[in-house]
């Protein structure tokens, strides 16, 4: 509550106040509208549709990726590359994205507030600390709750390879969780009958047939008009032309070997191919990046999974026209630390770390914020998980200050506390 | 209000969890002491009390001018009761039985036998485990998790009164093969200023997690309320353990003078590894810490990161002098009928999980300006709960035999719960659970059997944790320095082989040789396999063999008891190969008696049944015998299973999702497979007329109408035997399979 009082400005504050006396009064919460229209003081402008959101599990080295520090003794093995954008450095496990840097936001002053994989994994996810008492929506599901859906046959929000402590939805309801495909070779589940096509359209009027007394007797019963829809659209997608996203055996070799045939790779793919039939939110995870040991032999292997993964996606988003209202977004949990410890590895390190952002009305090519020489504080243009989130928030018009209530009638907005970088979409 | 004979037992019980918590979970039932209830003075329906329940309704029927469902047929009653009961349609067997019975008690015959059975653990397993959010999936409550489950179904089982089962879970201590109820504490391991907010919320149904950051903004609640309650069990500890031999040793390396530093880290690390195996048995026990306010705390009545005292949140305080006894003192208050909460919130759950809706609307969320829908029968049902002594089988069956719950269902939506004049339940989907395991019930014969090969092997790897844990009390510091040395040497071994195999991994790379990269990775990833492996060959295993490690006597489906020991199992606490063989002997010996059983002679018939009865057991069993819950993406989630990390986080929307697993997934396969229970039951019927009536009263309890029967038999010259797979693909699609009515 108080971080809401002094971090808002000056209209907010007042409409807070407002909203305190009239609950305190017993008045009730102020309007919907009335909120909304207090609340957005911040002039959000949509300048992307779609987001894939890629999430570097375990916690990326940042040294070894994105923040490069040519000469330091915190870089061990790892060296430095030049980019296609002036001044811009990777590390020389990244060369296919280094020709790709003109689209990159790269930030390198990230923060966040726990190093423990399971909590800072759920804040960066969802803007709020993990809770015994309640779950809070990822950034997929509070755009479809904002915006809904673009695509109305498809999922809007969809996870692939998230494994199973994703916060998905969170409180909301079940129409915003997200699909989660675990591998995106076999694509989407049961959505192939067993039968051929002239059986299963017998088989299922029989049921809509043996059903009609049932429906008719309880036609007041909303969760029973709710089957009858659910139903409904399963067929409509069973049947669907769009449906042929999921499938990436329609990509030719030379298409699906461009991503490389990792399971990111593919995922990533997979994401180009749904956003393309305007599927709102994926996400595809790449891991485990938990590098303790080893981290100059594995931070490598799983560079070359992220790089020809992404360069693939970057290129071809552009090419296909969708970068410019596509924000692609790369993030992990935390960075890790400096010093190498004795099983050549690196520990966990919340203080300072990296991420990127490209498309969706972000101007590339360049780094944004900074760590010191050592890679080891945050000195310049600080980027909280918050405002991390909210950036993304901004790029999709949805409103930061709106504030949602859970069941438990809490208040949740869609970035926490978070403010945007507005700078990253300014050149 | 309780008699004071019942508080005097009360706290006679108290001081028997306080001197010997362990001692309660192992003695055995008969000599358990049980708790005497006082005999109430009879109400004046005390003949007939579920008729009371009637006649209140009849007031408030005619006081809303409205008239009472029509009695349930035999039909629906029938399906609904196992549904609420047991949570799970009848087999056609149930159904028929109960149909052709002419018995004029029939109904309240069957509600006592379905509350007598084991189907009622499994159904209410569910029900609890949503409300506890008992979660198997987190890997460091692996050794706690199922002996919290246990104990909650043998609470179950063995009806425990609902206050008593409150109250060990709040004052629960110990390991819990001890005292499955720890689990409770356990669950909240990290969290316990969120573990208050929880209890409060399950039990007094109150909420009070805004309370936790600042005054609650509409209800009575402070902050200041919330640390006085968060100090009662503050100082629970769920993180400790009774061997304290890691610490000492370590000291003792440490004062080593004559020891180079480097190998002190290198002894450290191999003892960290040796305590490692056991780390996952935690024990609960009480400490004196309280708790201290946040550091912004922006209220006059304290200052910021005062310490706090407990102090109830309502009713008289019963003050606490020894802090040792607080959690004594919170259980007391918690579960005293002086608290109206308590038996209010468990009244209206149970009253609202038969019905579908609660005489107050919502189960956990009471405020002050919260009021029951009818007075006078929420005062009648809390009188008889109080009465009962928490008896929940005897309230469920008070309920169960009320004309109201006997009546069709409300199929309309209620537009207000405050003002549902309980004309009968209310038109239910059904839980995931219950749809799951109606489909087991279609397909397993045995649908109550439990996940036995999997309890096994866990009891097992849990005699042997003991035996380990055991080995570690008894081990004394110069053993702990002389075990470190060896495994400090291993350890350096298998460093070095890990260096050779990442340089292999480097070398593969530069040739692009994938497939060897991963081989290699592997064998990477199984490092720490092999060291614990190590770990238990070279120190746990020489120690338990001196000492000799105790056989295990654990029953196997078929009745007979297999002689086991923790040796049976791999390094890495898996299946041996002579374990697994054990198993498949017991469980070929449990599928012969079946057949046997079924009168099945032909041989190839058999052979087909044994591959189909194999490959379901381990995956067409119950939802309370597969994890708890439910991996991500399996049936049960996909129709709205509670992932467990909320209170009551199960939903019962309907999704695209399901309506493809049910039209698509693989399950139907199983519902009509020729050696499933449905299959089996339409095969042994003669005429198109009877499978089709078989196939109605397997799925949905009832015979098919005229109609429904006349548009299934004309296409039956054209569709053959294919129309009864037609058949059960349409009423499982249809909506009336989904509802409870």
């Amino acid at each position: 509550m108080k971080n809401t009082l002094t971090k808002s400005d000056e209209p907010t504050r007042r409409a807070f106040l407002a909203q305190t006396a009239s609950t305190a009064l017993g008045v009730g919460l102020a309007s919907p509208a009335l909120a909304l229209e207090k609340y957005s003081t911040l002039k959000s402008v949509q300048s992307a549709k779609r987001v894939i959101y890629l999430y570097m599990n375990g916690g990326m080295s940042h040294l070894d990726t994105f923040d490069v520090k040519p000469g330091s003794e915190s870089m061990g093995p790892t060296k430095a590359i030049k980019t296609n954008a002036d001044g811009v450095q990777i590390s020389e496990y990244l060369p296919k994205l280094a020709r790709q840097a003109n689209h990159m936001a790269i930030i390198n002053s990230m923060l966040s507030a726990s190093g423990a994989h399971q909590q800072a994994n759920y804040l960066m996810h969802t803007s709020y600390a993990q809770r015994g008492t309640i779950k809070h929506p990822a950034m997929g599901a509070w755009l479809l709750k904002m915006q809904d859906r673009l695509n109305p046959t498809l999922p809007g929000n969809v996870v692939i390879g998230g494994g199973s402590r994703h916060p998905a939805g969170g409180f909301f309801e079940g129409k915003y969780q997200p699909l989660s495909i675990s591998n995106p070779e076999a694509g989407l589940q049961n959505v192939k009958s067993r039968f051929k096509e002239e059986e299963f359209n017998f088989r299922f009027g029989l049921s809509q047939e043996l059903a009609s007394d049932f429906r008719s007797r309880y036609d007041g019963a909303k969760d029973v008009r709710s089957y009858t829809e659910m139903y409904d659209d399963a067929v409509k997608l069973m049947k669907s032309a769009d449906l042929a996203a999921f499938e990436l055996t329609q990509e030719d070799a030379k298409t699906r070997d461009l991503y490389g045939r990792s399971r990111f790779g593919q995922g990533c793919l997979l994401a180009r191919r749904l956003v393309e039939k305007n599927v709102r939110f994926v996400e595809v995870t790449l891991g485990s990046w938990d590098t303790h040991t080893s981290n100059f032999v594995r931070t490598p292997q799983l560079c070359q999974d992220l790089d020809q993964g992404l360069s693939a996606l970057l290129t071809d988003l552009e090419q296909r026209g969708l970068l410019e209202d596509t924000l692609v977004v790369l993030t992990t949990e935390f960075g890790r630390t400096p010093k190498i410890n004795q099983n050549v590895g690196r520990d966990h390190y919340p203080q300072a770390f990296s991420g990127l952002m490209a498309g969706g009305g972000i101007v590339g090519g360049r780094r944004y914020g900074k760590s010191d020489e050592l890679g080891a504080n945050v000195v310049e243009k600080a980027v909280s998980v918050f405002d991390f989130n909210a950036t993304i928030a901004y790029a999709l018009g949805l409103p930061l200050d709106k504030i949602l209530y859970s069941p438990t009638k809490r208040p949740f907005t869609v970035a926490g506390k978070g403010n945007p970088v507005v700078d990253l979409f300014q050149a | 209000m309780r008699s004071s004979f019942t508080q005097s037992t009360f706290l006679a019980l108290a001081g028997l969890v306080l001197f010997s918590v362990s001692a309660i979970a192992g003695i055995p039932d008969e000599e358990q002491e049980r708790i005497q209830r006082p005999e109430l003075p009879k109400q004046e329906a005390a003949g007939d009390p579920s008729g009371r329940i009637d006649s209140i309704l009849a007031g408030a029927w005619k006081e809303a001018g409205v008239k009472p469902n029509p009695m349930a047929s035999d039909e629906v009653f029938v399906r609904r009761v196992y549904l609420d009961v047991v949570g799970r349609i009848p087999s056609y067997e149930e159904t028929s039985r109960f149909l052709q019975s002419k018995a004029p008690k029939k109904r309240a015959e069957l509600i006592d036998e379905l509350l007598a059975s084991e189907g009622y653990v499994n159904h209410f397993y569910n029900y609890w485990a949503d409300i506890l959010r008992i979660n198997t999936a987190a890997s460091a409550s692996q050794n706690v998790m199922p002996f919290y489950i246990e104990w909650v179904r043998e609470a179950l089982r063995e009806n425990k009164p609902y206050d008593e089962f409150v109250r060990e879970l709040l004052v629960a201590q110990g390991q819990a093969w001890e005292n499955g109820a720890v689990g409770y504490y356990i669950r909240d391991r990290g969290m316990p200023l969120d573990h208050m907010a929880n209890t409060v919320r399950i039990f007094l149904g109150t909420r009070l997690e805004c309370a936790q950051c600042h005054d609650h903004p509409f209800d009575d609640w402070t902050q200041m309320d919330f640390f006085n309650m968060a100090a009662f069990t503050y100082g629970v500890n769920p993180n400790g353990s009774n061997y304290g031999i890691l610490g000492d040793a370590r000291k003792a390396v440490q004062q080593n003078k004559e020891m180079p530093d480097q190998k002190k880290k290198d002894l450290a690390a191999a003892m960290t590894e040796v305590t490692r195996l056991v780390r996952n048995n935690y024990l609960v026990s009480h400490r004196n810490s309280l708790p201290k306010l946040p550091h912004d705390y922006k209220y006059d009545d304290a200052k910021p990161n005062q310490v706090i005292k407990p102090r109830t949140m309502f009713g008289e305080d019963p003050k606490v002098e020894d802090i040792e006894k607080r959690v004594e003192i919170y259980a007391d208050w918690m579960t005293s009928t002086e608290n109206p909460l308590f038996t209010t919130v468990i009244t209206n759950r149970l009253w609202k999980k038969l019905m579908g809706v609660g005489i107050y609307d919502s189960v956990d969320e009471f405020t002050a300006y919260s009021e029951p829908s009818n007075p006078e029968l929420m005062t009648f049902l809390e009188e008889q709960m109080e009465a009962s002594g928490y008896d929940m089988k005897a309230f469920l069956r008070l309920i169960l035999n009320s004309e109201v719950y006997q009546r069709e269902a409300t199929g309309d939506d209620i537009q207000s719960d405050e003002e549902y004049a309980f004309t009968g339940p209310v038109l239910r989907r059904m839980t995931a659970e219950q749809i799951w395991d109606s489909l087991v019930t279609l397909v397993n014969p045995t649908p109550e059997m439990e996940n036995w090969k999997r309890d096994q092997l866990f009891h097992l790897r849990m005699a042997e944790q003991e035996a380990m844990q055991d080995v570690l009390c008894e081990m004394e510091e110069k053993e702990m320095v002389r075990y470190a040395e060896v495994i400090a040497k291993k350890q350096k071994e298998l460093e070095k082989e890990e260096e050779t195999l990442r340089a292999q991994i480097a070398e593969a790379q530069k040739a692009k040789d994938t497939k060897r990269v991963s081989e290699l990775n592997r064998e990477v990833g199984r490092m720490r396999t092999r060291l614990r492996e190590e770990v238990v060959e070279l120190v746990f295993r020489p120690e338990m063999k001196e000492v000799g490690v105790e056989t295990v006597a654990m029953e196997a489906p078929s009745g007979t008891m297999m002689k086991m020991n923790p040796m049976m199992m791999d390094g890495n606490g898996s299946s041996s190969a002579e374990l697994r063989k054990l198993q498949a002997k017991a469980e070929s010996e449990m599928i012969a008696a079946e057949m046997k059983e079924m009168g099945m002679a032909d041989d190839k018939e058999k052979k087909q049944y044994a591959s189909f009865r194999k490959s379901s057991l381990n995956s067409m069993l119950r939802a309370a015998h597969i994890a708890s819950p439910a991996q991500p993406g399996h049936f049960l989630r996909e129709f709205g299973q509670s992932d467990r990390d909320t209170i009551e986080n199960a939903n019962s929307d309907a999704s695209v999702p399901q309506a493809l697993a049910m039209l698509n997934g693989s399950t139907f396969n199983q519902v009509v497979h020729p050696q499933s229970v449905l299959a089996r039951t339409v095969k042994e019927a003669k005429t198109p007329e009877q499978k089709i009536d078989r196939i109605y009263l397997s799925v949905l309890a009832r015979k098919p109408t005229k109609k429904e029967k006349d548009v299934l038999l004309s296409h039956v010259e054209k569709r053959g035997s294919n129309l009864y797979v037609d058949a059960t693909f349409a009423l499982l699609n249809g909506q009336e399979f989904w509802f409870v009515q």
